[in-house]
Formats: C-alpha cells, structure tokens, sequence
C-alpha cells in the first residue's frame, strides 16, 4: 500500500469515530510517511475532516489507536499534540482579527523557538522580535510585508490564508496538516498557496485536506479517497482516480 | 445648583468612578478570557481594604497598607486561582460564578471571624485640600483619580505591547486557537487573574481611606461594579475606564439632585444604554461564542 521509503510518522489502526447512530469515520487504517505530501479527498460527509480532528486530536475515537512517531497518542490532548510537532490549519481561518500581521506571526513563534516561561512572556515583541530574521523572511515569502503592520480583520481571504499557512510552517512542525487550505480562494491565491507550499516540500510531512481534487492534482504526492467514513482508495493520484469505486463514488456525487 | 457643590460633585464621582473601574477590569478580563464571572474578585476588593487597615494600624502609612494590601490580594487570588479555578475552567459558567459566589461569602464570614463586624476607619494619607475655581478638593481624591488612570495605560500598554498581552487579546479573540498555537493558555489565566486580584486589592486599598472599612463593602459595591462591566461592554478596557466615570458621575451628581436618585440612577442608565447598544458603549463581538 505503501512505497515510500521514509519512515512512517503517524499510523492510525482501526479508528472510528461516532455520531450517534452515525458512523463518521469507520475502522480506518492509515499510515503517514516522513516527508509525504499526502492529500485526502472525499464528497461532503465522507468523514475527512473527522478524520482530520481525530489525528489532531480534537476529537477521540470510540475505537482504535493513533500513533505518532511510534507513540500511541490516542488520548492526549490537541495542544499537547502541538508540542510534539503537529500543527494545524481549520477550514475557517484561525487567525486573530484584532492582532497585526506581524503580531500573529509572533505568537506562533514563540512556542517554536524557545521555552516559552511565564518570563520571556513579559518580554515585548519590538525587543526580541520585530527585527527578527525569521519573520521578515516568512513575511516575504507569502507575499505579506505590505500588510505587516496591518490589523488582521482588514486582510482579504486569501491573505488571511497565506498568513494561517505561514503561522503553521513558522512554528516548524514535523507535521503539517490543511485542512481545506484553498477553500473560497480565487484561482490566483491558490496558485500563491500552493507555490508556498512548494517551497516547504521535502522538508515537511504535509496532510491536506480537499473537497476538490482538481485544485491539488499536482501537487499531492499521493492519494487516499474516503467515502462514508471508510478508505476507498490510496496511492497515486492518477491509480486513485481511475478506481472503478472511486469514479462510482466520488465522481458522481461531485 | 451652584458651581462649588458641582465641581466637588465630579470630583467625587471621578474618585468613586476610579475605584469602579480598578474592580471592573479585573472581572472585564477575566470573563473575556476564562469565561467566568469572578465575583470573588470583590474579596480581594474586601482584603485590600482590610491589609491596608491593618498594616495602617502597625506602621502608621496607609501607602504601606496599600501596596501590602496589593501584594496580599494577589497572593489570595493565586491561591484561589490554583486551587479552585483551575479545577472547574472547563464547567458551565453558572458554576463558576456559583463557586466565585461561594468564595466571596466564604471570604466575607473569614474577615468577621478576624477583624470583627463593626466597620474600621482608615484616614487618608493626604490631608491636604486643592482650590479648583474657588472649590476645596481633597487631594487624595485627585491621587485616586490620577492612579486609576495609570493603571489604565499601564494595563493598555501590557495588553497591547508585550507577548502575553498579546496573547491575551488573542486568548479572548479565540482561546481554543491560542492553545492551537501549542500556548500553554492555563499561564495566560493564572497570569490575568493574578493581575485582576492586584487590581481589586489596589480598589480596595484605595476606597478605604474614602469610606468605612466594613466585611460587606464587597458586596455593597457588587451591583455597580457590574453595571460598569456591562455598560463599557464585555472585555473592553476603554470602555470599562468610561463606564466606570460614567456609573461614578451618575452616582454623584445623581445624589446632588435628588438624595435617592444615587441608587437608582445608575441603573436606569444602563438600561438606557442597553436598549440602545446591547453589547455596552465598547462591547465587542465577544458575545457571539
């Protein structure tokens, strides 16, 4: 099932997640390797995005295991999971409306770069911060000095998803995980995005999320295509979309 | 009305108003970023105003007292903080208030126990009289005033300058992302209540001296320091500094019209302003988790 030769980073054995009488996600079994650019498609309802809240850690399955880097992390909670290299992005944008650019960079920094103390808490940005290299480059990179300075509720969709993406690679998880990073972006952002997102390949394990295939095509090293809450399909883009359950299942309802 | 009974009429509601606003950040803060009703915030109001009696009585400052009152009602609050509020976060926040209501009593009952039920005076530190256009002011009534309005710019600059303050704004924006962020957020409340504690026994230690030091002056000032919370709009700084002068000006000159006015009034303007803008003068989107 799967060839690449990195080691694996995240398995999930028999997972499933339950809604009531609703199967959300259905005995799943799922590996992730080190530096995969990996992509998870499915209709509406097809149990993605718990799948998603599963690995993070937001939600906790009736049944299975998660395992991280070898560990069994079934139980621990989201942030914890942060602390162990796992960073994540939401459908809608996580950034913080009242705060700058620069400032919501910052705040993703600091747990990354150092411990952060109660003490260096108290340190003030313009101190340690404002001139730092890392964020002037990040802030570069995605296209976003013009708006350095600039309250994040003044910034247009597709700034705000540039500056979420560059919170989440500033903070340099092993793991980076999209859940529907291009959703309501123009063909132009996307490009922006994924051109972004090219830069950190090789580097990174990168998990995305997407209702659409045709916008990652691409870029997605692989494919899993999930469909009423169970693995329909896994491998290279093209194999995947030619599965014959595949085009009954995916290409109809989409 | 005469000019010299209005000014001295603003100059009491500026001072009262002070005191308002030093209670009412610290409960401000704390709904916006825990999510809890801190009533017990009007304890540490209650002990500010006890250690500065006590520590008067010994050294003979009432500066002393204050700064020890402060120091007192912030190690309480941390106390309390670590072994009540960090267990029951993540209940409904009927309970907290609840448990905050609990403390507040629990706290009232232990100070009769210590300091007995007749109310204590305090004198004021400065004797001092100012002439503003002809009227007699005491000092210590513009200090108060002048101290609240560092405090202002003091927790201004902390919230808008330093990576906690930060993160504290962005805790009260959203505070699932902040811990999304890998931020240890369990510190950003430690941190805001310890902060409201300092701020509530730095009311307390700065009313006593105004009033009579009495075990039920907590709950005596109970309802407007709500009132204050409510109008300036949930989280607002700004907005809790001009409520607060607002409540204090209401009350003041409430009183030089009509004596029974100084209750009541507040409150018909806060439903005044409650009809108008349901989320007070500066209230943000806060509301709509």
């Amino acid at each position: 099932m799967n060839t690449h030769a990195s080691p694996e980073i995240i398995r999930t054995d028999n997972v499933t997640k339950k809604f009531g009488e609703m199967v959300a996600v259905d005995h799943v079994n799922y590996s992730l390797c080190e530096n995969e650019i990996a992509g998870i498609i499915g209709s509406n309802g097809a149990g993605k995005t718990t799948f998603f809240n599963l690995i993070t850690g937001y939600y906790t399955p009736e049944e299975g295991t998660v395992i991280y880097e070898g560990k069994d992390i079934t139980a621990l909670p989201a942030q914890k999971r942060v602390a162990l290299g796992m960073m994540r992005t939401f459908q809608l944008t996580s950034t913080f409306d009242s705060l700058t650019v620069t400032d919501n960079l910052v705040l993703s920094f600091i747990r990354a770069h150092k411990k952060h103390s109660l003490f260096n808490l108290f340190v003030t940005p313009r101190s340690r911060h404002r001139n730092n290299d890392k964020i002037k480059e990040c802030l570069e990179t995605f296209d976003l000095q013009q708006v350095a300075q600039r309250d994040v509720k003044h910034l247009s969709l597709g700034e705000k998803r540039r500056l979420e993406i560059a919170m989440s690679i500033l903070a340099e998880p092993k793991v980076l995980l999209l859940d529907e990073p291009l959703a309501g972006l123009s063909e132009t952002e996307i490009k922006g995005v994924l051109d972004v997102l090219r830069l950190n390949v090789s580097k990174q394990t990168i998990l995305i999320v997407e209702h659409k295939i045709s916008k990652v095509e691409d870029f997605l090293e692989r494919l899993t295509v999930m469909h009423e809450g169970k693995i329909i399909a896994d491998g290279k883009c093209e194999e995947c979309l030619n599965a014959p359950e595949v085009r009954k299942s995916y290409w109809q309802i989409d | 009305m005469d000019t010299q009974l209005l000014i001295s009429g603003v100059i009491f509601g500026l001072s009262i108003g002070s005191v308002f606003f030093l209670l009412a950040i610290g409960l401000s803060l704390c709904f916006g970023l825990m999510r809890i009703i801190s009533l017990d915030q009007l304890l540490y109001y209650a002990i500010g105003a006890y250690i500065t009696y006590a520590l008067f009585r010994s050294t003979g400052s009432v500066w002393i007292g204050v700064l020890g009152g402060m120091v007192i009602s912030g190690l309480v609050a941390f106390g309390v903080e670590r072994f009540i509020f960090l267990r029951i976060y993540e209940r409904d926040i009927t309970f907290t208030m609840i448990a905050s209501f609990g403390i507040l009593i629990a706290g009232v009952g232990a100070i009769k126990y210590v300091w007995g039920l007749a109310p204590l005076p305090v004198p004021s530190p400065i004797g001092a009289m100012a002439t503003i256009l002809g009227t007699e002011i005491p000092v210590y009534r513009l200090v108060v005033i002048v101290i609240s309005i560092l405090v202002y710019v003091g927790i201004w600059a902390f919230l808008n300058k330093t990576i906690t303050g930060k993160a504290i704004r962005a805790g009260i924006e959203d505070i699932e992302h902040v811990e999304g962020l890998g931020i240890n957020v369990y510190k950003l409340f430690t941190t805001t209540f310890i902060i409201a504690g300092v701020l509530s026994g730095l009311a307390g230690g700065l009313h006593a001296p105004l009033i009579m030091v009495d075990p039920q002056m907590g709950l005596e000032v109970l309802p407007f320091v709500f009132m204050v919370v409510i109008i300036g709009g949930l989280g607002s700084i700004k907005g809790t500094l001009v409520s607060a002068f607002i409540v204090g000006q209401v009350i003041s000159l409430g009183a030089i019209i009509y004596g029974p006015l100084a209750q009541m009034a507040p409150f018909a303007i806060m439903l005044l302003i409650l009809l108008i803008k349901p989320t007070g003068l500066y209230g943000s989107k806060l509301l709509k988790r």
